[in-house]
């Protein structure tokens, strides 16, 4: 080896190490964030979840897959599921289904449209707490504006809160509310990337509005649907904002974010229970989303 | 996405006018109705005093308005102080993760070492985690280091930010090469190129990334919620949340329209006048 | 070498998993010991803190008496708003058992004292008690005893009540009506002279609050009960569906209804003719009705009439957390707190049971006759069944039992018989090993 090319060497080391300096100095903070607060919490509920354990006693037992048991398999646990499940489905169908019709009315090329389209979108930004309290009032049995609204075509409005189907239903509108114009936004870019004289073409062969839509605008369609259910299904089973503020115990409105909150810091503080929770929401939710990747990364190649 | 004379007038042709009206103009403005009316209802009920909100006949307008409600909710919840808090929580931590965000995208991008493109599925793994779940042991090691009911017990385990990396990260790649060797040739340091060449050219998407964070920030409920317990400390959804505790009568639905008012309302403006940036920064994910 | 440091880094991070505000392991969840604190040479702190939800709207009465103490002791108090109710003082209360800072007095109900004490975060109280000389042969034994387990006492009675029965005296005018029902039977004899004479709203309003504690009284009423100490049969036995029987039947016949939320409410804007609820809501419902307010003992039932009334309300506990010198403060401001004139000015202001015999309410009770109701049902008062008050999470789920009974179309055996079954497991799971 000559001076010149071991000089090179030491160089390139010299580098190197400055550059693994470097980045330390810029990434690392962040880096240990989020391994403290987002990795470590993983490991620390899978331990957690083995122990029968009340929140801020000094001592608790081991019982090891007790409290995942219990949750698969006691009633109440699968209420939990019952309610994660409808809730989830019901608000991810219902916002993609009216945000879709809304991107179709809105793709017209109709004047004040992009207000209408701002109008639209802005509930997903406000506070969910904000929004609850406002439902709460409208919903109210006995001077919400909606039983006003019913007793003039002579109905007695239905007692939302008290009962658990219908506590459920009224927080399921009030997320479709809430999310709909996301998805019709996002509809809105994919419906506009479909080049327009695939349609007009479609057209002149003879289709119908209907055939066009099912035949062409859909299949198009399909990469921001696969998108839009994915993040839905994603947001709904993170959804606690609007199920705390307007059914605060939880009664026929327990999805399993709602539980774990109400498991450890609501009055049953059994901590361990709520780990086993938090492992299975992880575990749920990291499972669909890379399904998704897998799915989006295979449907890249093929298109 | 302007509006010009021509289409205006193709959607009014003879031809297109009931397609207009019914699939277009009809539900638009329902679905407007739909949308709007709750928000306008909300601070129209929360200048109503007790007797009109109890009433049993219905009235739009408020026959005698009053501010009474927000004074209500000033009472009930120290509102300056929580207001304040909000304001300090949401734009120290917003700027502490931008920060961080463009510090951790330039290293991923800008300084070679192996392993950063592993280093960096690992950050993108930290997305895929739902708060909630990290929820009860952030609790108990924030509780065990003394931040419970602290400002930057609130802070604190929201600041790793996955989000915000990603998506800078992914502005960056986009910068030409060239303009970082020429820096590099003129002897500029890492900083000073972050600071001086990548951050002004990628104004924009910084703004966006600043701007979906306030907003989230603004919003936090979950986390504020478990970690505060004395009002003073509190957060202003949580602070809310206290007084939906607390006024638990019929008539005292006015004082919670006040407080939904007053949560709501700054993201509201900011929305309006900022739309453009906020909207493209929430659904920057759907173009991936 | 490579295997090595892969076990090393496990270790590592089971460790620091482990370290991180985590509890020790024990075998059977055993009883957290409550070290013997030694007081001698201790002097009170200057400064502690009380945590309180306020019950019965007493919040300027608090901070009167605080101020009170701080001038006669120079120790300052911080009033806590730490739950806008019970529950979620007790919630907060136990979350904060994980960091450092706890509130030094907090108040506790009659279900959140036990569970307290079994996880060790409240003190007994006889020593440090005496050590401040403080009176407790004063206070009313029932309520005093209602702390009492294992030969010490965990808690002095602070806002304590009964339910009593309140009705709208105007309304029961018109049906010629004078007095409250002596039974529950007499009650839907009552529902039926409101209704002809023409009174339009519901008779009586069952709330969504509490429902373990008010139901009781229509339990014992039928013979039955919520548990025989820790036995739960108690819960699925005749007498308890009888008992909710009849008061789903007084809802499905249209005499009774059930609302969202506190049923005074209701009452106080003339929504419903009467309400079971506590003494300590008297003042408030006196200051907002705007009709003449009547109340009356608890109705008996065919197999009891006598002891039929549940004690409830709170008392205050000092936190084991706190250091010796602020638990001698605290003991010393919960005395204050409850002497004689206190009890009675916290009474005067709330309708509270005044909680020590011999308290000056002559004055009051002449102008307002009602505050005495609550005293003089005492006599009339049993023991609350252990699953409520002893089991972490009864009073939850009996409530909720309940409230599906009311509202629903379960079927009353079933929902006893799951009850029951639920009761069992929480005994079983929490209690049983940590008592022996």
């Amino acid at each position: 080896m000559t001076t010149a090319s071991a000089e090179l060497q030491q160089a390139r080391r010299i580098k190197r190490s400055r550059n693994y300096f470097l980045f330390i100095l810029f990434a690392g903070p962040n880096i240990a964030l989020i391994l403290a607060y987002v990795y470590y919490p993983l490991l620390a509920n899978v331990y957690f979840s083995t122990l029968n354990w009340r929140l801020g006693a000094r001592t608790a037992s081991f019982v090891g897959l007790d409290n995942y048991r219990e949750f698969f398999t006691s009633g109440s646990g699968r209420e939990v599921w019952h309610v994660t499940v409808v809730f989830t489905v019901a608000t991810v169908v219902g916002s993609m289904v009216f945000g879709l019709l809304m991107a179709l009315v809105l793709n017209r090329k109709l004047p004040g449209r992009t207000a209408a389209r701002t109008a639209l979108f802005s509930p997903y930004v406000l506070s969910g707490v904000g929004i609850g309290l406002v439902w709460t009032f409208i919903f109210d049995p006995s001077t919400g504006i909606l039983a006003h609204v019913l007793g003039w075509f002579g109905a007695r409005s239905p007692e939302w809160f008290l009962d658990k189907n219908l506590a459920l239903v009224m927080v399921i509108l009030v997320y479709i509310w809430k999310n709909l114009g996301y998805c019709a936004v996002i509809y809105l870019a994919g419906l506009q990337s479909i080049p327009q004289d695939l349609m007009e073409a479609a057209a002149i062969d003879g289709a119908g509005p209907l055939r066009r839509f099912f035949s062409i605008t859909l299949p198009l369609l399909s990469p921001t649907v696969f998108f839009l259910s994915i993040a839905m299904v994603l947001s709904s089973m993170q959804a606690f904002d609007i199920l705390r503020i307007m059914t605060p115990n939880g009664y026929g409105t327990n999805s399993i974010v709602f539980e774990i909150y109400l498991q450890s810091f609501g009055s049953y503080q059994r901590a361990g229970y709520a780990a086993a929770l938090s492992v299975v929401l992880f575990l749920v939710l990291f499972a669909i989303t890379a399904l998704q990747m897998r799915f989006v990364e295979r449907r890249v190649h093929y298109s | 996405m302007s509006e010009t004379g021509a289409d205006w007038r193709q959607a009014f042709t003879r031809r297109n006018i009931m397609a207009t009206l019914f699939a277009g103009y009809l539900p638009m403005i329902a679905a407007l109705l739909v949308i709007a009316l709750p928000l306008v209802w909300m601070v129209i009920a929360s200048f109503k005093p007790v007797s009109e909100i109890l009433t049993t006949d219905l009235n739009f307008w408020p026959k005698d308005p009053t501010t009474a409600n927000y004074a209500a909710v000033a009472n009930r919840v120290p509102l300056g102080r929580v207001f304040l808090n909000s304001v300090a929580v949401t734009f120290i931590g917003a700027a502490i993760k931008v920060f961080l965000a463009l510090t951790t995208a330039y290293a991923l991008v800008f300084i070679k070492i192996p392993f950063r493109n592993v280093i960096f599925l690992g950050i993108l793994v930290a997305l895929m985690v739902p708060p909630e779940a990290a929820m009860l042991p952030n609790f108990l090691s924030i509780s065990a280091i003394g931040g419970r009911d602290t400002m930057w017990g609130i802070i604190l385990p929201g600041l790793g930010t996955a989000f915000g990396t990603f998506m800078l990260r992914q502005q960056f790649k986009t910068l030409p090469t060239e303009l970082m060797e020429a820096a590099e040739l003129d002897g500029a340091g890492h900083w000073k190129r972050l600071w001086h060449i990548v951050v002004p050219v990628s104004t924009p998407t910084i703004a966006t990334v600043a701007l979906v964070i306030i907003v989230n920030e603004w919003n936090n409920f979950l986390w504020p919620l478990v970690i505060i317990d004395s009002p003073e400390k509190m957060t202003l959804p949580v602070g809310l949340n206290l007084l939906r505790s607390i006024e638990t009568e019929t008539g005292s639905y006015g004082v919670l329209m006040a407080g939904a008012v007053i949560v709501i309302l700054p993201v509201l403006i900011v929305f309006a006048v900022l739309q453009r940036y906020i909207v493209a920064g929430l659904t920057q994910g759907a173009v991936k | 070498m490579r295997r090595l440091r892969l076990v090393l880094a496990v270790v590592m991070v089971s460790a620091t998993v482990m370290a991180c505000g985590g509890p020790t392991i024990t075998g059977s969840g055993a009883l957290a010991s409550g070290v013997e604190v030694d007081y001698t040479g201790v002097q009170p702190a200057t400064e502690i803190s009380f945590w309180s939800n306020h019950p019965g709207g007493s919040i300027d009465t608090e901070k009167a008496i605080i101020a009170d103490f701080t001038r006669q002791t120079g120790i300052r108090v911080t009033l806590v708003t730490a739950g806008a109710n019970y529950d979620e003082v007790a919630q907060k209360f136990q979350a904060a058992q994980t960091s450092r800072s706890v509130g030094d007095v907090v108040v506790v109900s009659d279900v959140n004292w036990f569970p307290a004490f079994l996880n060790g975060s409240i003190v007994p109280l006889e020593p440090v008690l005496a050590n401040r000389g403080v009176d407790t042969n004063g206070y009313s034994t029932v309520l005093y005893n209602d702390y009492l387990y294992g030969g010490k006492h965990y808690a002095v009675p602070y806002a304590r009540s009964t339910p009593i029965f309140y009705y709208n005296r105007d309304n029961y005018r018109r049906a010629g009506l004078n007095r409250a029902p002596a039974t529950w039977e007499e009650a839907r004899e009552f529902a039926r002279r409101l209704k002809a004479s023409g009174v339009g709203v519901p008779s009586f309003g069952f709330g969504d609050q509490y429902l373990a504690w008010m139901m009781s009284n229509i339990v014992w009423s039928f013979g039955g009960a919520w548990s025989d100490k820790w036995n739960m049969d108690a819960a699925a036995s005749p007498g308890t569906r009888d008992g909710l029987n009849f008061a789903r039947s007084l809802v499905r016949d249209g005499w009774a209804t059930v609302t969202s939320g506190d049923p005074t409410r209701p009452f106080a804007a003339g929504a419903v003719s009467a309400v079971i609820a506590s003494t300590g809501s008297l003042r408030g419902i006196l200051d907002s009705a705007k009709f003449d307010v009547g109340v009356g003992f608890l109705p008996g039932g065919p197999a009891n009439q006598d002891k039929v009334v549940p004690t409830g309300g709170a008392g205050l506990a000092i936190s084991s957390k706190s250091s010796p010198d602020k638990q001698l403060a605290a003991a010393m401001f919960i005395g204050f707190l409850t002497n004689l004139e206190n009890t009675a000015k916290f009474s005067t202001a709330t309708g509270y049971l005044p909680v020590r015999s011999g308290a000056e309410m002559s004055a009051v009770y002449a102008t307002t006759p009602q505050f005495r109701t609550a005293v003089d049902q005492l006599t009339r008062v049993r023991n609350q069944d252990y699953a409520r008050v002893f089991l972490p999470g009864g009073d939850r789920v009996i409530s909720a039992t309940a409230q599906s009974i009311l509202t629903t179309q379960v079927g009353v055996s079933d929902a006893l018989d799951s009850l029951r079954d639920k009761l069992e497991k929480f005994y079983r799971r929490d209690v049983e090993s940590r008592l022996n």
